[in-house]
């Protein structure tokens, strides 16, 4: 009877407390802040270089960026920590790269989800249409100033001739 | 991994702003003072000398692009890039040839729009006049917004405000005083950008030892590093002729040649290019240093002031924001009083002035050079694209004014059909290639075509040009 009665009190106070708890609980995953990339989940490039831009659901927000050459960032690497919402990347070599951002409230430590990943490619030019262009540009170069120096040498040299 | 970059106080932004501004305007009042007639207003009286011509070469040249696209160039393509911006100079290497034959064929001219007509005919300059314009329009809206973006990225001053503010001050003090004070302004502000520059190229290698930048690039952003990176390789000659057709097209050069004394412009022209080289490699140093510094950067195009300004620290930032207020003042002047030659001398005189004197073309220039600051601003306010994407745009176009211009001054079987054909098609094909390919194939290809265009034309169908034709005093389009 006392057994059954202990168990009842037990009962009210654990129902009790979590009827405290668990709202407290529910409300701080609520408060934790959510990032979004302003992006398609997929990017290209053919320079090796992007801009990554992204935004919380609130004001004042730490942000952490991090990239892996996996969907799954199994080995990733931190590629900015701050309030910034965008990171400029280049000198990237051909290959996927994977990016995720999250964020925490600036005044605690607790961060948020990760975001949906961006999936970026990269894969530049040929190089064999890069050298193409190069060697174009190396003549049209050449004839221009072969053009100005021999016309400007035989302006100079009739000036001379008159004076 | 990169941190924030805060620079300096908003009032401090407010407080150079005003300081500066109030000296600009001060300054170009008074060295314009002589700028009463129209040769004084627009062409400087055409006895410019070498220092001032120099100086004010060398001032236009380093635009807001040298001390912010230079280390944008670096950031996304490397060693590359570096190259390929300081390859620029060669368009003022190029043009000190030009500037002898320019002053010597046309001693009365004011234009490059001007020659184009007495060369090759109307059809060509209403192309070319298309063209100018809309050069001289890119041009000065990646200057205001890079201002309106150094200010804001600097400072935190609202980016419409800053802009706004820039591109104020500019049209007050040209307004006043023609070319005199552009090119007055130009020399004190290139004595300060040299003096910032050298200062800032100290602290850099200082702060971030050339190992150091080396071995973070490596690690981290291989590509630009690598010789065989295909975009940059492509870059390299793209900028070079990209600066040639902008300074071989562009009446801010030609009104410099104008302006100067006889015998001086080749001299002035070949001295600038030497000063101007080791710029952007110093600016483009920024850009490879920034991983190294671990700044967090979110607008390429703001990479070289926030890198300066975070190795100098505030006074650092101080310095930065007179360097590139500089270099933007220089260079927007130049543009307002050249755009505004060209408005004026070559669109309203002949179409709906053509019996006015100078005093009164004295007034409408200045009332152009208002319209084109206030066209500019209103371009400008919504922040369209990157520095690069904005002013790349134009380089097939002046791309394919290099050859109708060099034809032009020497080759007197070249013809106006070529000019227009090579123009056209040269743009044309460019803008194709930008859009298809990238900004940094879109020159190259347009001057490729306007070569062959040239060439083939002129030699299927020469002309006979009489040089004297350019000679002729107060030659103006016949409405």
């Amino acid at each position: 009877m006392i057994m059954n009665r202990r168990l009842r009190i037990g009962r009210i106070i654990l129902t009790g407390l979590a009827a405290l708890t668990v709202p407290s609980v529910l409300s701080h995953a609520q408060e934790l802040p959510r990032v979004t990339f302003h992006h398609e989940s997929r990017l290209t490039t053919s320079e090796g270089h992007t801009g990554l831009e992204w935004s919380g659901d609130r004001d004042s927000l730490m942000y952490e960026l991090q990239s892996a050459r996996e969907p799954d960032f199994i080995d990733p690497t931190s590629q900015y920590h701050g309030t910034d919402e965008a990171s400029f990347l280049s000198g990237l070599t051909d290959g996927r790269y994977f990016f995720r951002v999250r964020a925490r409230p600036s005044e605690n430590d607790t961060w948020g989800p990760w975001s949906e990943s961006v999936e970026l490619v990269c894969e530049h030019h040929s190089l064999t249409f890069a050298w193409t262009l190069f060697t174009s540009g190396g003549l049209l170069f050449l004839f221009i100033v072969f053009f100005v120096g021999l016309n400007a040498r035989l302006l100079h040299r009739f000036e001379r001739n008159d004076a | 991994m990169p941190e924030d970059s805060t620079v300096l106080s908003v009032s401090t932004g407010y407080l150079l702003l005003a300081l500066f501004g109030v000296m600009w305007i001060a300054l170009g009042i008074f060295w314009g003072r002589r700028a009463k007639s129209l040769d004084g207003f627009m062409v400087a009286g055409r006895n410019v000398g070498l220092a001032l011509g120099t100086a004010t070469a060398v001032a236009t040249w380093i635009t807001s692009n040298t001390t912010m696209l230079a280390p944008q160039f670096a950031l996304q393509l490397g060693i590359w890039g570096i190259l390929a911006y300081s390859t620029a100079s060669f368009g003022l290497f190029l043009f000190a040839p030009l500037a002898k034959r320019i002053r010597q064929a046309m001693p009365h001219g004011y234009t490059s729009v001007e020659f184009i007509r007495l060369r090759y005919g109307q059809a060509a300059y209403a192309v070319f006049l298309v063209i100018s314009l809309f050069y001289g329009l890119t041009w000065m809206v990646s200057m205001g917004m890079a201002g309106g973006i150094l200010l804001e990225a600097l400072a935190g001053i609202p980016y419409a405000f800053g802009m706004s503010a820039i591109l104020l001050v500019c049209v007050v003090y040209t307004l006043f005083g023609g070319l005199y004070a552009v090119i007055g302004t130009d020399f004190i502000q290139s004595l300060i950008i040299l003096v910032g520059i050298v200062i800032v190229a100290v602290a850099i290698l200082t702060r971030a030892p050339l190992t150091e930048v080396y071995a973070n690039l490596q690690a981290n952003r291989p590509a630009l590093l690598n010789v065989l990176f295909p975009a940059a390789i492509m870059a390299v000659f793209n900028n070079l002729l990209f600066g040639i057709g902008e300074i071989f097209h562009s009446n801010v050069w030609w009104s410099r040649a104008f302006a100067m004394r006889e015998g001086v412009g080749m001299k002035a022209y070949l001295m600038a290019g030497l000063i101007w080289l080791p710029i952007p490699v110093v600016a483009g140093f920024l850009g490879l240093a920034a991983p190294t510094i671990g700044i967090n950067i979110t607008r390429p195009d703001t990479v070289g002031p926030l890198v300066a300004a975070n190795i100098l620290g505030s006074a650092g930032g101080v310095l930065v924001f007179i360097v590139v207020f500089c270099s933007l003042a220089s260079s927007i002047d130049s543009l307002l009083a050249a755009t505004s030659d060209v408005v004026t001398k070559e669109i309203i005189q002949p179409f709906f002035l053509p019996n006015a004197g100078d005093p009164q073309i004295r007034r409408v220039a200045s009332l152009v050079i208002v319209t084109v600051g206030l066209i500019t601003w209103g371009v400008c306010l919504p922040k369209v694209g990157t520095l690069a994407t904005v002013l790349f745009f134009a380089g097939p176009l002046v791309g394919s004014t290099i050859w109708p211009i060099i034809a032009g001054l020497f080759w007197k079987r070249a013809n106006g059909t070529g000019a227009v054909l090579a123009m056209i098609l040269g743009s044309a094909i460019g803008l194709i290639a930008y859009f298809q390919i990238g900004w940094y194939t879109a020159s190259l290809i347009g001057t490729a075509v306007s070569f062959l265009t040239v060439v083939v034309t002129t030699l299927v169908r020469p002309g006979a040009f009489d040089w004297r034709t350019l000679a002729v005093e107060k030659a103006v389009v016949q409405a």
